[in-house]
């Protein structure tokens, strides 16, 4: 965190100091930063960051649950894998990769299921020494709340934010990333898999539909520059992302905006994704070939 | 100096957690995505946060930030660009959509500019819940 801190300031220092008159946007990406550069002028205050928020994998699991799917254990990386991963590039991936397991199987209520996954995230945590996050205290509130779905993924949502903050006082920035890395993978593997065996046009739709995703997680991998234990997983998704940017994306008609005030309104521009059954197959399998390389 | 600047950050970073911990409450009832969206801003800053929002969930975005900031304010636009929704028009620190199709928006907090030299956290808060258990909350 020192070193990112450390360009960050200085990135933004630079560029706080040369603005001219025009608006600039400086492309500093991550989910939590602390430049700290006070702004002097109105020209230096158009300086701005870009930071990138991924969707978490409960977004994803609860998509698929109410496209259709049905919970699949054969899946999911096995909990008898949790004992197989030695380096921290390891476990931090294996952590999102099991995090997200533990998020699937709670979306669809299988409450056995839910507290073996949550204890190979406990493991895996606790190997990367974010003891608290995961551990006694946080186990007792997900026993004590096994059979509400809501509260029980608020827990994980408030372990996830904990866990994510961890390695950002920590000076490990690298390692929320490949944690956010191996969730994504493990939800497009779940993804990709129950489409191809029950080609449902609704569950298809939403594997399209990680191609926007994807490009905010390239950009986030890219904002940690040179980290080491970040080439892989970036040449990873780059591989993914040469099948994604072939989908033809068709803007539709826009939908109308609601006049209600008591209504949520639909915003944002209409288009659909279109994934043929041989781009989803060859999606299917290089995702896989990834997400085993990760889990074995 | 570097070890000012990681004692800096380091609590930087621990208050803007505990900014997004109080504040996560003001999702309810939609779920929190649990992730730590924050960055700590000056007088007069602004900073874009690009999030992936799909259809078939509704979402709701809160934004928090330190008292010390004043009235800092919140823009959404779409990936065209189009400003679907600004907080300076109805003071709002929250607001619910839905998303006509599965997209990245910009959200773009922006700090006043004041005359004192100043500095704290803004964190945006994501939550969302599957439509169909919504009730009224449906797109159109």
């Amino acid at each position: 965190m020192l070193t990112r801190n450390f360009c960050l300031l200085v990135l933004s220092l630079a560029v706080f100091s040369s603005c001219g008159s025009d608006s600039t946007k400086n492309e500093v990406a991550g989910t939590d930063t602390t430049t700290t550069a006070p702004a002097k002028s109105k020209e230096m205050q158009k300086a701005q960051q870009i930071l990138y928020a991924l969707p978490s994998p409960a977004e994803a699991a609860a998509l698929m649950k109410s496209s259709g799917a049905t919970f699949d254990l054969a899946v999911l990386n096995p909990t008898g894998n949790v004992s197989k991963y030695g380096s921290n590039e390891s476990k931090a991936l294996n952590l999102g990769v099991y995090g997200t397991d533990l998020i699937y199987a709670n979306i669809f209520e299988q409450t056995q299921e839910s507290s073996e996954y949550f204890k190979c995230a406990n493991t895996l945590a606790t190997a990367l020494g974010i003891n608290d996050v995961f551990g006694e205290a946080t186990y007792k509130r997900v026993k004590a709340n096994m059979q509400n779905r809501d509260s029980l993924m608020a827990i994980i949502a408030e372990a996830s934010l904990d866990a994510d903050s961890y390695f950002k006082e920590n000076e490990r920035p690298a390692a929320s990333a490949l944690v956010a890395v191996g969730g994504w993978i493990e939800g497009l593997y779940i993804a990709t898999t129950i489409a191809g065996k029950t080609k449902s046009e609704a569950i298809i739709q939403r594997v399209a539909e990680q191609k926007n995703c994807l490009n905010n997680l390239i950009g986030l991998v890219e904002s940690f520059g040179s980290e080491k234990e970040l080439t892989g997983v970036s040449s990873d998704l780059k591989e993914i992302k040469v099948l994604f940017d072939v989908l033809e994306v068709k803007k539709t008609t826009p939908a109308k905006t609601t006049s209600s005030s008591t209504e949520a309104p639909t915003v944002g521009v209409s288009r659909h994704i279109a994934i043929s059954p041989e781009q989803l197959k060859a999606l299917a399998e290089k995702v896989g070939t990834i997400r085993n390389k990760i889990t074995q | 100096m570097l070890v000012l600047i990681s004692a800096f950050s380091l609590t930087a970073s621990s208050q803007c957690k505990s900014l997004v911990k109080k504040n996560v409450s003001r999702l309810a009832p939609f779920t929190h995505n649990g992730q730590l969206n924050s960055s700590t801003l000056p007088e007069g800053g602004v900073v874009d946060f690009k999030i992936t929002c799909y259809t078939g969930l509704t979402y709701r975005l809160a934004l928090a930030s330190d008292a010390n900031l004043g009235k800092v304010t919140f823009r959404v636009l779409d990936e065209d660009n189009n400003e679907v929704y600004n907080s300076s028009e109805n003071n709002a620190t929250t607001w619910d959509f839905n998303v006509s199709s599965s997209q990245d928006l910009t959200v773009e907090i922006s700090v006043p500019l004041t005359d004192k030299s100043i500095k704290g956290c803004v964190a945006l808060l994501v939550g969302f819940k599957e439509q169909n258990k919504i009730g009224a909350l449906r797109p159109m």
